[in-house]
């Protein structure tokens, strides 16, 4: 192989040396291109940044590739002479470049003299087997590698957001950052259509009793409000939390024949009585939208005042079909009915005397509730002896 | 211009030349072939060694071998200038009248040999600054050509320093080359003591003249060196000057003074003479970077870092080739490796304590180091 063959085949050889460098600087620029549109997108929230981002990363290393060939990687003849020289030629090749004009013997002796050697080279060459000739940098190769996850991890943020499976950053900011965030939690009782009347505070004894009188007597008129399981006794049924605080307590109160039977929200948890969970609730640590339903259940019609109680001791303590033991009378049976109670703590059949001394007093001080209404409530607390 | 037949020649003397010092002189192929390229490029070569090594011997077959007149000046404390180049002298004529006439000096030869050149006075060392750069002598007013081929071979003991004269800088830059003579190997030694058990009676026969040697450093001369290679001689010059703009981190480092620019001249000179001496018609990164040692070591000043650290010249000259070739992409050289050690300076009181390489097989240096 004289020098001509063997200076075309390096020179191609480089030259796709230069093709591999320039792609792979390119690349280094491609993924800092996509890094940062992709953190743009996933920050303003746009759904369209993953493929913003790969498109940009396509098009700069396709346009940037042949900029750094011709600018930095094309081979010269200059540069393939010292590669050849590196196969042991003593740098005859670059003197024979620089001497190429020159007809003086000892130029025409020392280009005889690389002939000689350029065959030599390229049998040792062959011999020892091809050199690699796509080396990179070592820094080269580590900017490619820190660029190449700067880029793609931040694409598939972009991307994730883009389709709704994580916040994005303007969303992560409003949520971890921001002072006014505020939260809705809100409370219904499952099957209601229409809200109950908030009650603005806890009521007193002496309201309480005024209350349940009233709702005993809108229960008997046949009010709308007749159909609400139960009614709220603490608290507000919509609250606006601000972000990490706790809402108010709310208590629901199951009406006459109604026991209460869980909450659920609008993740889909369950708390349930058997669980040990109460009509009174509050939530700490609010982050987030939820809404509960509080489900209350009607006891059953039963035959007997026996049934009644079997029913009420299977469904509502929890317990097997013999609930608390046999319930002498109509007494027993209506204070079972009755131990759902007010505040879910309290046992109402202790809390009676003082109550019925309300009533009393109610009824004592009211004279426009009706004879019947007043043999109701009469009886009513009568139930609880 | 030199012709293929001026190379051809070349060639053939060399091969010769080398042949005919080695019936003399027993091994020490790295000096004898430094002295002969410094010979035939023109410069001068301080041989530094213990008594016994041959200095003197190389010398006279050198002569014999160029068939050209040796003189041999012996450097005492005592020795005046005027005994090294001459004198004005008061004859009489036939009539009787009185005038001066001209007694030249030993150095009126064309191979001087001047021993333990450190035990003379800085004044006469001075007398050879003239001769040894411009080949001329100046008594009286009167400048005198030297005969060419003029070549000095100094020597210098560097165990006996004590009431020596270090050579000044002036004159340390005016050689070529410092060659460090170690002792001979075992194998050598046997071949030594053999040869003269017989006979000290030296064989070398003329290879060629005074006008080939001329010849041969002309035909020299014409070898081509491409720009890159001389721009790499002339940083490797550069970076050892500390102040540099090609200053290298060794030379901050260890470097009080750096190399003039006769030592680029020198590189370059002496590079040519190598790749001819190697069959090639172009000067190549290693033959500046097998030079470098032989040509700088002796033209740098080391700052007290270095000596107090024991950061012999070779090592920095080492340390500044490695700090090159990595920042140019330089091809690797076949430079040898320093065999100094911490011992730096020291190793170069006592090169004795120097344990001569024993093996056969390892690879000759081209110019020993300390």
């Amino acid at each position: 192989m004289d020098y001509g063959q063997l200076y075309s085949k390096y020179y191609s050889r480089m030259s796709k040396e230069g093709w591999f460098k320039s792609a792979v600087f390119a690349l280094i620029v491609g993924f800092v291109v996509n890094g940062i549109i992709a953190l743009v997108t996933w920050i303003v929230g746009f759904d369209m940044g993953l493929w913003i981002a790969l498109g940009g990363l396509v098009v700069v290393t396709a346009a940037i590739t042949p900029v750094f060939y011709f600018r930095v990687f094309r081979p010269t003849e200059k540069k393939v002479a010292k590669r050849l020289d590196s196969l042991g030629l003593d740098e005859r090749i670059i003197t024979m470049l620089e001497l190429q004009n020159d007809t003086s013997e000892i130029a025409s002796l020392q280009r005889a003299d690389t002939a000689a050697n350029v065959e030599k080279a390229d049998k040792a060459e062959k011999q020892n087997g091809k050199r690699s000739a796509f080396k990179l940098p070592v820094a080269a190769v580590a900017a490619v590698v820190c660029v190449g996850v700067f880029g793609i991890a931040f694409s598939i943020v972009a991307g994730l957001s883009g389709y709704g499976v994580i916040d994005s950053g303007k969303d992560v900011w409003n949520n971890a950052f921001s002072t006014s965030a505020e939260y809705s939690v809100t409370y219904v009782i499952h099957g209601v259509k229409e809200e109950q009347e908030d009650k603005e505070s806890e009521m007193t004894k002496e309201q309480l009793a005024s209350y349940i009188a009233y709702r005993l007597a809108a229960d008997k008129s046949g009010d709308s409000e007749q159909e609400t399981p139960a009614y709220i006794t603490k608290g507000n049924a919509e609250q606006k939390v601000k972000a990490g605080e706790s809402s108010g307590e709310i208590l629901y109160t199951a009406k006459n024949y109604y026991y209460f039977v869980k909450w659920l929200d609008n993740y889909g948890n369950v708390y349930s009585y058997k669980d040990g969970y109460t009509p009174l609730r509050h939530e700490d640590n609010v982050n987030y939208n939820i809404k509960f339903e509080a489900y209350f259940d009607k006891v059953s019609a039963c035959d007997d005042d026996d049934d009644l109680t079997r029913y009420l001791s299977d469904n509502h303590n929890g317990g097997s079909g013999g609930g608390s033991g046999n319930i002498p009378g109509n007494i027993n049976i209506e204070t079972n009915v009755n131990d759902n109670i007010i505040d879910g703590n309290t046992k109402y059949i202790t809390e009676y005397d003082m109550y019925y001394e309300l009533a009393m007093k109610y009824l004592s001080d009211n004279d426009s509730l009706s004879a019947e209404e007043r043999a109701m409530i009469e009886t009513y607390f009568d139930i609880l002896k | 211009m030199a012709t293929e037949k001026d190379i051809l020649k070349f060639s053939e003397q060399c091969k010769n030349i080398f042949a005919q010092v080695e019936r003399d002189v027993i091994g020490q192929k790295d000096i004898v072939q430094g002295t002969i390229i410094a010979m035939i490029a023109g410069g001068n070569v301080l041989l530094e060694g213990v008594p016994g090594v041959g200095k003197t011997r190389l010398v006279r077959s050198l002569g014999r071998v160029f068939s050209l007149p040796f003189s041999r000046i012996q450097f005492t404390p005592d020795l005046m200038p005027a005994d090294v180049t001459g004198t004005n002298i008061i004859v009489k004529d036939d009539k009787g009248n009185s005038a001066f006439q001209f007694q030249p000096g030993p150095i009126f030869s064309n191979i001087i040999l001047a021993d333990e050149i450190n035990r003379a006075t800085p004044k006469t060392q001075s007398a050879l600054l003239e001769a040894m750069q411009e080949h001329t002598v100046t008594v009286m007013g009167v400048s005198r050509k030297l005969n060419e081929p003029f070549f000095v071979l100094a020597t210098q003991n560097p165990i006996e320093q004590d009431g020596t004269y270090p050579l000044p800088e002036a004159q340390m830059d005016r050689f070529m080359f410092k060659l460090i003579v170690k002792n001979p190997s075992l194998d050598e030694l046997m071949d030594i003591v053999s040869m003269t058990q017989k006979t000290m009676a030296e064989v070398a026969e003329a290879a060629c003249n005074g006008e080939d040697l001329l010849n041969m450093r002309a035909t020299a001369n014409q070898i081509p060196v491409a720009t890159d290679v001389m721009r790499y001689a002339m940083i490797l010059c550069s970076a050892t000057h500390p102040d540099s703009e090609c200053a290298s981190e060794a030379a901050k480092k260890y470097v009080r003074l750096g190399a003039s620019p006769r030592a680029g001249q020198a590189l370059i000179s002496a590079a040519k003479v190598m790749a001819l001496l190697k069959g090639r018609f172009n000067v190549a990164y290693r033959d500046i970077n097998e030079l470098a040692c032989p040509v700088l070591r002796h033209r740098m000043k080391m700052n007290f870092e270095a000596i107090a650290g024991r950061v012999s010249p070779d090592q920095v000259i080492e340390m500044i080739i490695a700090e090159l070739v990595k920042k140019y992409d330089i091809p690797q050289s076949e430079a040898p490796k320093s065999v100094e050690t911490a011992e730096g300076e020291q190793a170069s009181v006592a090169p004795e304590a120097v344990v001569p390489e024993d093996d056969g097989k390892k690879k000759k240096r081209r110019f020993a180091k300390k």
